[in-house]
C-alpha cells in the first residue's frame, strides 16, 4: 500500500533518468566546446599582446606573458620566468619614459592557427615588423613567423617558449648562431 | 513542534547560508554566458571589419549606422558627432581625396584585434593599415591605432567613440 503510493514517483523518476543521463553527456560536449573556443581566444590575445607591450615598451607586461618556467632566448642570451625576463629586457632596452607613445614603429600580427591539447598548446603565426620611413610612411621592415608552445598556468595560457623565425630577411631560428638583425633595427626590436 | 521546526530552519539556515553566499560568489559562468560572450566578441569584431569595409566601398551612410546617436569619431582630421555629422564628414574628406584616393583603389587592413567585454559595454584596441595604390603596387599610407568604446543598442553593437590614433 505504501510502496504503490510512491509508485508513480519511482516511475517517473526511472523514465527521466535515460534523459538526465543523455542531457549531461550533451551538455559536457558542448562545455568541451565552449573552453576550446576560451582557450583559442586567449591563446590569440597573448600573441597580439607579445607585438603590443614591445611596441609600448611595457617590459613587465611582456614578461607576465610568460609561464614560471617560461624560457627566453635571443640576441641578449637567455633568461626563465617573468621576473627574470623583464630584468634582462629593462636591462638592455632601458625603461620608457611615463606617457610614451611609440611613433616610430609597430608589429602587425596575423595568420594565427592554434592547435590546443589539454593544458598545452601551439601557435603559429606571422608578424610584420613596419618603422616609419624618411617621408613619414609605415614602411614593412621584417617579416617572419613565430612558432610557440603554451601552457595553461593558474587557469590562464602561458608562453613555455617562443622561436622567432626571419623570413624576409631570413634568419632561422632554430640556428644557435643567429645572424644578427639588420643594423637600422638596432635597439628597436628583440635580437 | 513548530518550534522543533523553527528551530532546525534556524540552523539549517546557519550553516547553508555562508555556503550559499561562498557557492555565489564562486560559481563559474553558465555555459550560456560563455557563449554569449563569444558571440559578443565575434560581433564585435565583425563591426570592426565591417568599419573598413564601408569605407573601402565608399558606403558612407552603413559607414554612419556602425555609430550609436550620441556617438563620436575622432582622428587627425578632427571630431564628428552622432551620425548625420559623421556621414557628412566622411563624404567630404573621401570626395576632397578622390584624385589620390579612388573608390576600389585602397584598402583598410585591419588586425590586433583585443576587446574587453563589460555587458552591455565594451572596449576595443586594434591596428590599421591604409593601404593605397602607388602606380600598380599597393602602398602603406598611414598606420595606427583605433581605440573604441562600443556598446550593445537593440541587441546590435555599435562605437559610441572611435579615436584614431598614432601607433604605439
Amino acid at each position: 500500500m505504501k510502496f504503490a503510493r510512491y509508485l508513480p514517483v519511482l516511475l517517473a523518476f526511472a523514465l527521466a533518468l535515460p534523459g538526465c543521463v543523455t542531457q549531461s553527456g550533451a551538455t559536457a560536449a558542448l562545455e568541451k566546446r565552449v573552453q576550446q573556443l576560451e582557450d583559442e581566444k586567449q591563446i590569440r590575445e597573448v600573441v597580439i599582446r607579445y607585438g603590443e607591450y614591445l611596441d609600448a615598451r611595457d617590459y613587465a607586461g611582456y614578461a607576465s606573458l610568460f609561464a614560471r618556467d617560461g624560457v627566453w632566448t635571443g640576441g641578449f642570451g637567455s633568461a626563465t620566468g617573468p621576473a627574470a625576463i623583464q630584468a634582462m629586457m629593462e636591462k638592455n632596452l632601458g625603461k620608457p619614459e611615463a606617457g610614451f607613445i611609440n611613433k616610430q614603429n609597430f608589429h602587425l600580427d596575423t595568420t594565427v592557427v592554434v592547435e590546443v591539447n589539454g593544458d598545452t598548446a601551439t601557435a603559429r603565426s606571422r608578424y610584420m615588423f613596419f618603422t616609419t620611413s624618411a617621408d613619414s610612411r609605415p614602411s614593412p621592415t621584417l617579416a617572419g613567423r613565430y612558432v610557440d608552445q603554451f601552457v595553461r598556468e593558474n587557469g590562464q595560457w602561458k608562453i613555455k617558449n617562443r622561436t622567432s623565425h626571419g623570413v624576409i630577411p631570413y634568419r632561422d631560428g632554430n640556428n644557435p648562431n643567429l645572424p644578427p638583425p639588420p643594423a637600422a633595427l638596432k635597439g628597436i626590436i628583440k635580437p | 513542534m513548530t518550534r522543533w521546526v523553527a528551530a532546525l530552519a534556524t540552523l539549517i539556515g546557519f550553516f547553508a547560508g555562508p555556503a550559499l553566499v561562498a557557492a555565489a560568489t564562486v560559481t563559474p559562468p553558465s555555459l550560456e554566458a560563455r557563449i554569449q560572450r563569444i558571440d559578443d566578441r565575434m560581433a564585435i569584431e565583425q563591426l570592426l571589419m565591417e568599419y573598413g569595409r564601408a569605407l573601402d566601398n565608399r558606403d558612407f551612410a552603413a559607414f554612419a549606422a556602425l555609430f550609436t546617436e550620441d556617438g563620436e569619431w575622432m582622428g587627425a582630421q578632427g571630431s564628428y558627432h552622432g551620425p548625420k555629422e559623421i556621414q557628412e564628414s566622411m563624404e567630404k574628406m573621401f570626395t576632397a581625396a578622390a584624385a589620390d584616393i579612388p573608390k576600389g583603389k585602397n584598402f583598410h587592413l585591419l588586425t590586433n584585434v583585443i576587446i574587453e567585454l563589460q555587458g552591455d559595454r565594451a572596449t576595443a584596441s586594434s591596428k590599421f593599415i591604409f593601404y593605397k595604390m602607388n602606380g600598380a603596387k599597393p602602398e602603406a599610407a598611414v598606420a595606427g591605432r583605433y581605440e573604441d568604446r562600443l556598446v550593445r543598442v537593440g541587441g546590435a553593437w555599435k562605437f559610441q567613440q572611435r579615436l584614431a590614433l598614432p601607433p604605439g
